[in-house]
């Protein structure tokens, strides 16, 4: 688990947003902020640390990379970057 | 050579600085880089020996082929074994001469190769025990930028090598930017997804710093990029075999990453600052499954920070290019081209030829064979200049611009054809389509010669200084000028 966080593209937000919206689980791809890696996360996404407890933060990020803001993600399960590929991207 | 004789190298010209303070992977190092692409203008090279978490581990290599500006040559001349000072001319026709003589390479042994000092295999594969830096802050993740691509053609059995960029996912996976017409990780990776196999590759960071040069160049289907880099050099590259496939690898490299592209995976790749100064946003693309990594002591790890001026990539291509597309239009035919250069910070979009213009449509002809060959396929402008421009000085561009600004008719002398040529996708210019495709691309070409009839009909008179005054008054002149 990153201690610093994660960053995700903005569209995988707006793709699960009915999902995260209602507090539901969600698998999503995200980039660790420690050491840059790529995985697959399995949890839950909140506007912010108080609404979701135990949660770190999330920087979401435009196709091109620019920062357009932040969310917090709890993780539940860290999982192998590939299983991404099963979601359509 | 190798990297490492090539740093000995800089250090006996006094064009190498080592750092021994702890500097970051993360945007640090590649900030001092930045910097001294614009306050040094690339005059020396730099090696990271403190990488944070990374000490006695390995190295970073900055600015080892930028060089300043008015000689992007540089570098790359010392790289061929030529003087650092050396004209753009001598480069250019010894590389000429060298292109005319490829080597075949010759393999060793295992215990022969220094690449082979330490071996991860399988579980113990850890991409991350590297420092490959974060060279962009809104770039999707850390990336090796100079490296070279080694993959086999599953109908022909020829072997390409190329130089591509790499974005490390995982401790044992990565993805890369595959251009559609490029042959490693496009061409041929796609044969074997149509069959449903995995493609063997090996992913090579150092051995000799000319293979940089070779696996950047055009060659036909069929030509072995090694070859060249053994004819470059006027050696044979000595290579030895991969640990878990049949591919063959420089004996002295620095780093040799081998695994497999398996078909229809596809991981996000990018964003990443590219060459045209823009942003490349994220697409999905191939993944790389690492299943062995052998490497040296310390290894040495360049890098070029694409987008920024005046990056090692545009320095390699600024060298490497221009020559062998003068080289190209001498073998079609067109000897009336005196030379070939990109404008400096710029790359495909600023091509310029200088040619004389023998006959009426000579020009046309040019431009028609520049439309539709490959080495004329990555940008989208191109300007043709009379033969007797200077294009060998270090101000050459202010020539051009002024050629531009003089003989070009806006009516007859620009062309724009919309045929749906092929371009990179990495061309900001692209649309939606040909991001994904690379077809698409409109071409614009400047005639900037003198026309055929004003030479033959004197139409016009160019002023020279020589026609302004008698030999008589400019010896008086002078003469004067050193008395006052």
């Amino acid at each position: 688990m990153s201690s610093e966080g994660y960053e995700i593209f903005e569209a995988w937000l707006n793709k699960l947003k009915n999902q995260i919206d209602k507090g539901e689980e969600v698998t999503v791809p995200v980039k660790n902020v420690d050491t840059f890696e790529k995985i697959t996360v399995r949890g839950k996404i909140g506007p912010s640390k108080e609404a979701l407890p135990g949660s770190v933060p999330l920087k979401v990020v435009s196709e091109l990379g620019e920062k357009r803001g932040n969310v917090f993600i709890k993780v539940i399960e860290e999982m192998d970057e590939l299983s991404s590929v099963a979601v359509e991207s | 050579m190798d990297y490492r004789s090539y740093a000995e190298l800089l250090r006996k010209e006094g064009m190498l600085i080592e750092i021994n303070e702890e500097v970051s992977w993360n945007l640090e190092a590649i900030c001092y880089t930045a910097m001294n692409y614009r306050v040094e203008n690339g005059q020396t090279a730099h090696i990271f020996n403190n990488v944070k978490g990374y000490k006695g581990k390995a190295r970073l290599f900055g600015s080892f082929v930028a060089s300043p500006k008015k000689a992007a040559w540089q570098k790359s001349a010392m790289i061929f074994g030529l003087p650092k000072d050396a004209s753009w001319t001598t480069f250019r026709d010894e590389f000429l001469r060298r292109f005319d003589h490829p080597l075949k390479p010759l393999v060793v042994e295992a215990g022969d190769s220094q690449c082979k000092q330490h071996i991860m295999m399988g579980k113990d594969v850890n991409l991350f025990a590297f420092p490959w830096p974060m060279i962009h802050q809104s770039d999707g993740g850390r990336y090796g930028t100079i490296q070279t691509h080694i993959i086999e053609d599953p109908d022909t059995g020829w072997v390409n090598w190329g130089n591509y960029r790499m974005m490390i996912v995982s401790k044992n996976r990565m993805t890369g930017l595959c251009i559609p017409v490029q042959h490693g990780p496009s061409i041929f990776y796609q044969k074997y997804e149509a069959r449903n196999i995995p493609a063997p590759f090996c992913y090579v960071v150092g051995g000799d710093p000319i293979i940089n040069f070779a696996a950047g160049t055009n060659l036909p289907a069929g030509a072995a990029e090694v070859d060249y880099a053994g004819g470059f050099r006027q050696e044979p590259m000595k290579l030895v075999r991969a640990e878990t496939n049949k591919l063959y690898v420089p004996a002295d490299a620095e780093i040799v990453i081998e695994g497999v592209m398996m078909p229809h995976e596809r991981l996000d790749e990018g964003p990443q600052g590219e060459y045209t100064g823009f942003v490349h946003g994220r697409m999905p693309m191939p993944v790389y499954h690492v299943h062995c990594i052998t490497y040296r002591d310390n290894p040495l790890i360049p890098y070029s920070i694409g987008g920024a001026t005046f990056s090692d990539e545009q320095a390699i291509s600024q060298s490497l290019t221009p020559v062998e597309i003068y080289r190209q239009l001498q073998v079609a035919g067109f000897k009336a081209v005196k030379d070939v250069r990109f404008l400096p910070d710029l790359l495909w979009d600023g091509l310029v030829i200088a040619t004389d213009n023998p006959y009426p449509g000579y020009i046309q002809e040019l431009r028609a064979w520049m439309e539709c060959h490959k080495v004329g396929l990555w940008g989208t402008q191109f300007m043709f200049v009379d033969g007797d421009v200077d294009m060998s000085g270090s101000d050459f561009a202010t020539n051009v611009y002024q050629e531009m600004a003089t003989k070009v008719d806006p009516k007859r002398d620009i062309y724009r054809t919309d045929n749906d040529y092929f371009c990179t996708p990495l061309n900001p210019t692209m649309d939606e389509r040909g991001k994904k495709t690379g077809v698409g691309a409109a071409r614009l070409l400047w005639d900037c010669t003198t026309p055929y009839e004003w030479s033959k009909e004197e139409v016009i008179k160019p002023v020279k200084t020589a026609d302004l005054f008698s030999q008589k008054i400019l010896d008086q002149a002078k003469a004067a000028y050193k008395r006052l």
